[in-house]
């Protein structure tokens, strides 16, 4: 590096540095020192020690939406991957009308999660006025109670997920597959592979960096699961979809208890840290580099 | 080449921090400008510009620069300004959340003016002042006062051949009514409930005998054979299909207006703003009523209010109380009465005038307003961690209503949550 071009990157990378200290770093240590504090907000804030965290230990809801965020993220993020990478595969090939398909199915990712979950409000009704429910009824099948029941309310809410955000990784998926060098499959072809393998033994392991973006960046979008719970279900029934950070926000915003929805979130940055951390470890293992 | 772009780059970066400190110039002198903090969807924000309009006019040393929000969002951006030092003057709490700002020391008692203006309380609803009485300080004129009345659905009635119920119905009628109704045959059900809010639930059980708070508000008595016994008739009705599926997902408020439009429900609780949405449908015909009652209780329909109150930390406030009587006051009142914000809240039987539209339902509205503010009002067990208590028991009545517990077994699993609740905000 010549003199003074680590100055210039220094300075050049200075209003992001800034931007990040600012809303992400500082907010976070800030975060941590908060969940030993009992605070209001506009109160005196009283340092508390581990109380906050004490108290999650017993708090039902807090278990309920650990167990929901996960039940959505663990279940969501497979299905994610598999119907996005199938519909890439699909969209990947020489179809009339492709372009108009690959916009259709990426259209609802760049909707609002908020406009998103009220157009499904309505189709997801549990009674004949329900447009999914009046079709299933025409075909013979009993009503579904989708967000009414508490069995029933986070795979719908799962399905609304999958619906909003499958075209996005559907996009990334068809980044991976057109990196993929033609080469590769004319070798296989003469060599006589059949399809399969060559979707097993080609395919998969040269997406491999694309999967593991895809899931690492899923499943962290996925544990923050808030916009699509907080108006389709609020999260009800009884809490069936009640999710880490909706419980956050309404400990902070709502019941003003900035200390305790601290605690919530350090518990919700660990969770998804571990996790991310898990899934790099082990993707020397099955990550093609 | 690089020395050019560092000569660039710190020429932008000191041309930024002039820019900033030329920002921070001092306050010039002249009118006083007023921060007005309220929610409201686009027709009442412009209903509040016209009565800024008004003031200003009649006011022209002092300025009024409106902060809006979405009902949503409103109390949180509230309180996040006031924690930032940057509180409006004069704002706009509903009262769900006004005994917690009250609490957090956020808002200037307003007893002080009151007396030394002679303003005259009885112009104001009783119930209103009550909720924004704190240890005998008023923190804040009412806005909005009015009932959550049952709305019934006057042609699905006719059309089922079932009778109105009169004003003095009890919880016995109630569901009587309810289960005159066939949803098997008709798709009409004789009742919704919005599962998101305890003012729709509480009617019930005050019309049962119960209450989820004693008096004093310091105890949980939602457990109660009474209160148990008002969710388990909610339970049952909604678990023998005589309530749509739908109105368990709290998610899903919007329908309960369309099921009430569209004729599948016979009867809702609904808020003044309420009744203004389902005036905009042609030809719908429905009345504004009272809540089921107790055998012996009359008081079993929500009476709420919202306030207008003083920022503590307002440095205007002597201008702030100005704009407050305005806005509270008969100008204030009237200009929301003729743009039909809301029904008359000052005790001026005038006023009616002004908001009824021969045209329009609910005919009964100025009578039946005026017997539940004068017999059949009863407020809501409003107290710091109000928010948190709703949180709790509005799961414990899904369950019950999903029968995934009986209503005793719902209501008393949280009487320890509640406790804690009432113990922590107590403090």
């Amino acid at each position: 590096m010549k003199h003074g071009e680590g100055l210039a990157a220094f300075l050049f990378l200075l209003p992001n540095i800034l931007g990040f200290l600012l809303f992400s770093m500082i907010p976070t240590l800030a975060s941590f020192g908060i969940s030993f504090l009992d605070w209001g907000l506009l109160n005196s804030p009283s340092f508390i020690g581990f109380a906050n965290y004490w108290e999650l230990l017993t708090d039902d809801v807090f278990w309920m939406a650990l167990k929901n965020t996960a039940y959505y993220s663990f279940i969501k993020v497979p299905l994610n991957l598999l119907l996005s990478l199938l519909l890439a595969i699909l969209l990947n090939k020489q179809l009339h009308g492709r372009n108009f398909f690959r916009s259709v199915a990426f259209l609802p990712s760049v909707c609002s999660s908020v406009a998103v979950a009220l157009i499904w409000t309505p189709l997801l009704e549990s009674s004949e006025n329900g447009l999914i429910n009046h079709v299933l009824s025409l075909l013979g099948i009993n009503i579904i109670p989708f967000l009414v029941s508490p069995v029933w309310a986070m795979p719908s809410v799962i399905l609304v997920g999958l619906w909003k955000e499958l075209g996005y990784f559907m996009v990334i998926f068809l980044a991976g597959l057109q990196g993929i060098p033609r080469s590769y499959y004319e070798a296989a072809s003469i060599d006589g592979a059949h399809s399969m393998d060559v979707f097993l033994h080609i395919t998969i392991p040269l997406i491999s960096p694309t999967t593991f973006f895809a899931l690492t960046t899923s499943l962290i979008g996925s544990f923050q699961i808030f916009d699509l719970t907080s108006v389709l279900t609020k999260g009800g029934p009884a809490n069936a979809t009640n999710t880490l950070v909706m419980y956050i926000y309404q400990n902070g915003f709502q019941f003003f208890r900035m200390g305790y929805a601290s605690a919530l979130s350090l518990i919700l940055f660990i969770t998804i840290f571990i996790i991310t951390l898990v899934q790099n470890h082990y993707s020397d293992k099955w990550v093609f580099n | 080449m690089k020395r050019t772009l560092l000569v660039l780059l710190g020429l932008v970066m000191i041309l930024a921090t002039v820019g900033a400190q030329g920002s921070q110039e001092p306050q010039k002198s002249g009118p006083v400008t007023l921060k007005y903090a309220f929610w409201g969807n686009p027709d009442a924000i412009g209903v509040e510009q016209d009565i800024i309009k008004a003031f200003e006019e009649k006011h022209p040393d002092i300025k009024i620069e409106p902060i809006v929000s979405g009902y949503a969002d409103y109390h949180t951006k509230l309180m996040t300004m006031i924690a930032g030092n940057m509180a409006p003057d004069v704002m706009r709490i509903d009262d769900y959340y006004f005994y917690d700002f009250i609490k957090l020391g956020a808002v200037e008692s307003l007893s002080p003016y009151i007396q030394r203006d002679k303003i005259d309380l009885n112009l104001y609803p009783k119930m209103g002042i009550e909720e924004a009485t704190v240890d005998g300080q008023i923190y804040g004129l009412p806005w909005g006062t009015a009932p959550l009345y049952m709305l019934l659905n006057l042609d699905v009635f006719e059309k089922a051949g079932v009778a109105l119920p009169s004003l003095d119905w009890t919880t016995k009628d109630f569901e009587r009514i309810v289960r005159s109704f066939n949803p098997q045959k008709d798709k009409v059900y004789g009742f919704a409930i919005d599962t998101n809010y305890l003012s729709s639930v509480l009617p019930h059980i005050w019309s049962k005998g119960g209450t989820l708070l004693s008096e004093d508000k310091s105890r949980y008595t939602g457990d109660s054979p009474e209160a148990s016994s008002a969710i388990q008739m909610l339970a049952d009705l909604y678990k023998e299909g005589y309530m749509p599926k739908d109105t368990i997902n709290s998610g899903n408020t919007e329908a309960l207006r369309r099921w009430f439009s569209n004729g599948t429900i016979a009867m809702m609780s609904g808020s003044a703003q309420e009744i203004l949405a389902i005036q905009k449908i042609e030809g719908i015909r429905f009345e504004a009523w009272t809540m089921p009652q107790a055998m012996n209780s009359k008081n079993t329909t929500v009476f709420k209010s919202n306030t207008i109150s003083i920022s503590k930390s307002s440095k205007q406030k002597e201008a702030a109380w100005i704009f407050t009587k305005f806005l509270r006051g008969v100008e204030g009142e009237d200009l929301y009465v003729r743009a039909k914000r809301f029904p008359p809240t000052l005790n001026i039987a005038e006023n009616w005038a002004l908001y009824l539209d021969p045209n329009l339902y609910p005919k009964q509205i100025k009578q039946n307003s005026e017997l539940i503010a004068k017999e059949y009002g009863h407020t809501l067990p409003l107290r710091t961690g109000y928010a948190a208590i709703e949180s709790k028991v509005i799961p414990a009545v899904q369950s019950a209503m999903l029968g995934t517990k009986t209503a005793a077994q719902a209501m008393a699993d949280i009487r320890g949550d509640i406790t804690k609740i009432i113990e922590t905000n107590s403090k």
